[in-house]
């Protein structure tokens, strides 16, 4: 090696060095055949030093979706952008200028991406399921209320460490237990999202009925459904 | 024309053109030289809401079905709430509360403080405008969406009572505090207006081609007007623009390319200024004597003496204009469909500076022309099908500003379709 080498070696490794740390707010874009779109992608550390992070794509329709599979070592970051876009790929290396430059990779597409930091990290936590109340906690049913039939549903609601967890039973479906990912409640309103499926309930407890009325929206569709208390063993018709 | 000191002004700055009359005109300066960008902060889709500001907080909604509240001074979020549909309706806040109209066909009232849903209010859902063979796409006998329609109706509100028009057609009007329904008015179609306020008469135009003025306490009929009709394509009708009103005149803009003045009282109308088959969507603003407005396809900023309607000064702006102007000391900020943004003097016309989205200037897809038009004949090659829907579509993703700006504190916050939301010192 001659010494030439060693100090361009040294003062590339400098540059390395100096290069931006990885956590921060990223900006820039993707390099599509097509168009170039922007890209946005925070990148932090938690409290016990994980990374975590979230991408925006402005044009795209998607804000502070997470990034999974998230790893930053030795000058590289790879991720997983989740639930969006149909989840592609990035993966970049930090350069010597101190922009973090590497490919976004969808549906066996590749295509190259150029961010360079913009400002502190703004990464958008996953939203948290809420508490529920007293008056929503327990077990419900009713009917959902199809064009040509009704489905029986059941749902119970109960907390756990500080979270409510929903339970959503539809009768006479070839999977009748369908995932709640996220439970919120709001004054009187009740939202249980269904993401596996792409559906939303969004109801409201009327005070002194006992029924939280709402409805089932999927796929641009709404279906109404109103739950009563379980006790009364069968369902309002 | 002499340079317009400021005229009335107003403390509130929490609702779409900064009160219920929409006067549109704001406390202290802005930036009369363009410094640099401040802050700009993401979403994930277009920014056709204008933002307001209540107590160093910015809200705004974006297409990407969220309404934010972003810290005035750092840019960064102070919470976002979920909507189920794209949000292009500029909020109001009263009383802690943020309230705002959604695609989802839901009205929302969100604790400013938290971003926590207070409550929502179902109206009998959204929808565009639509016609058959509207503007002259093809196949004539099909019903077309108005790719144009970009806007919600934003919410006025007063005395516990919260206005906002629909895409039901109808006029509501809630009680501020538990969403119950007051009163709702039935137009003929579409109300994407934003309603106006003034002495206990509400004001807004309808796509029915007339405009209301009911009475805020009751919901009952005052007077209408009717404005002009286009049963051809469909073009030249409906009231898009929001109204203001100024010493008992209200002043409207309208599909028909007339800009009205009607007796705020009767519905007379007191004066129109025809705009050459222009589009007049932002609403005008009245300052000193002159009522002040841009225009779409004519491209022009124009003003016009309030009480004759008599032409007063008129320069060209390059591109369509829906923003509204803000005015502040003596300066009208507003943007432009092409990705740039004014800053002119209302006195002298002159333009003071101007700035271009990252986006138009990259002009991905030759959207624009070298000189910053709309690259028309490249863009709307096909009248058949969806192809002109698409071509504006596309057209809209230049980051150009639907959305109208807020002056606070000499920086002018605007969001762009290019889905940031802009500081500008």
């Amino acid at each position: 090696m001659t010494a030439l080498t060693r100090i361009v070696l040294l003062l590339s490794t400098c540059a390395l060095l100096n290069a931006a740390e990885p956590a921060g707010r990223w900006e820039g874009t993707v390099r599509l055949p097509a168009r170039e779109i922007s890209l946005v992608l925070d990148l932090d550390r938690d409290s016990a030093g994980h990374w975590n992070g979230s991408a925006i794509f402005p044009e795209l329709g998607v804000k502070g979706s997470p990034l999974a599979d998230l790893v930053v070592q030795d000058g590289h970051v790879s991720c997983i952008v989740k639930g969006a876009l149909g989840g592609p790929k990035l993966s970049a290396r930090l350069t010597a200028d101190g922009g973090l430059q590497g490919t976004f990779e969808l549906a066996g597409n590749s295509a190259p991406l150029s961010v360079r930091k913009s400002g502190p990290p703004q990464v958008d936590l996953p939203r948290e399921s809420t508490a529920v109340g007293p008056d929503f906690v327990g077990d419900w049913q009713g009917d959902l209320r199809l064009p040509d039939h009704a489905l029986h549903v059941k749902l119970s609601l109960v907390n756990r460490d500080g979270k409510a967890v929903a339970t959503v039973t539809v009768a006479d479906t070839p999977n009748p237990n369908v995932p709640v990912n996220l439970v919120t409640q709001d004054s009187d309103n009740l939202t249980l999202e269904m993401k596996g499926i792409g559906a939303i309930y969004d109801g409201v407890l009327h005070p002194g009925t006992n029924e939280i009325a709402g409805t089932f929206q999927q796929s641009g569709l709404e279906f109404p459904i109103v739950f009563y208390r379980a006790p009364a063993k069968e369902a309002k018709r | 024309m002499k340079p317009l000191a400021i005229g009335v002004v107003f403390a509130a700055q929490s609702m779409f053109r900064v009160n219920p009359a929409h006067g549109g005109i704001f406390p202290g300066a802005g930036p009369r030289q363009f410094h640099q960008v401040k802050w700009r902060f993401a979403t994930g889709d277009r920014i056709v809401s204008s933002p307001v500001w209540s107590d160093g907080v910015l809200f705004f909604g974006s297409d990407d079905g969220n309404v934010y509240a972003v810290d005035a001074a750092t840019g960064h979020q102070v919470w976002q709430c979920v909507t189920g549909g794209p949000v292009p309706s500029t909020p109001a806040v009263a009383g802690g509360v943020v309230y705002v109209n959604s695609y989802d066909g839901k009205f929302y009232a969100i604790e400013a403080k938290t971003g926590r849903l207070k409550w929502k209010f179902r109206t009998g859902g959204e929808r565009r405008f639509e016609a058959k063979g509207l503007d002259g796409f093809q196949p004539k006998n099909q019903t077309f969406a108005d790719p144009w329609d970009v806007y919600l109706s934003s919410p006025v509100v007063a005395n516990d009572t919260v206005y906002f028009g629909s895409g039901d057609g109808n006029v509501y009007a809630l009680n501020a505090t538990n969403g119950d329904l007051r009163w709702k008015f039935a137009t003929g179609d579409v109300v994407h207006a934003s309603p106006a306020l003034a002495n206990g008469i509400i004001y807004v135009g309808s796509w029915d081609s007339y405009f209301y003025a009911i009475d805020a306490a009751t919901g009952t009929l005052k007077w209408k007007f009717h404005g002009g009709e286009d049963p051809l394509t469909h073009n030249q009708v409906g009231f898009q623009s929001s109204p203001s009103v100024a010493d008992g005149v209200v002043y409207t803009g309208c599909r028909d390319s007339n800009v009205y003045a009607l007796d705020a009282a009767t519905g007379q109308l007191k004066w129109k200024v025809f705009n050459d088959g222009s589009w007049v969507i932002a609403t005008p603003v009245v300052i000193e004597g002159k009522v002040v407005f841009p225009t779409s396809d004519t491209s022009l900023f124009r003003t016009v003496d309030a009480a004759t309607g008599k032409p007063a000064m008129k320069e060209s702006t390059i591109a369509y204009v829906f923003s509204s102007p803000a005015i502040a000391a003596g300066v009208a900020y507003y943007g432009v469909l092409n990705g740039t943004f004014e800053a002119r003097d209302l006195g002298t016309g002159k333009l003071l500076w101007n700035f271009q989205t990252e986006t138009a200037r990259r002009n991905a897809d030759w959207i624009l022309t070298s000189e910053k038009k709309f690259n028309d004949a490249w863009l709307y090659r096909s009248a058949w099908r969806e192809a002109p829907v698409v071509a504006t579509d596309l057209a809209f993703h230049i980051g150009g500003f639907f959305s109208s700006p807020l002056v606070k504190d000499e920086v002018v916050y605007v969001g762009s379709t290019d889905g940031y939301l802009y500081a500008l010192e």
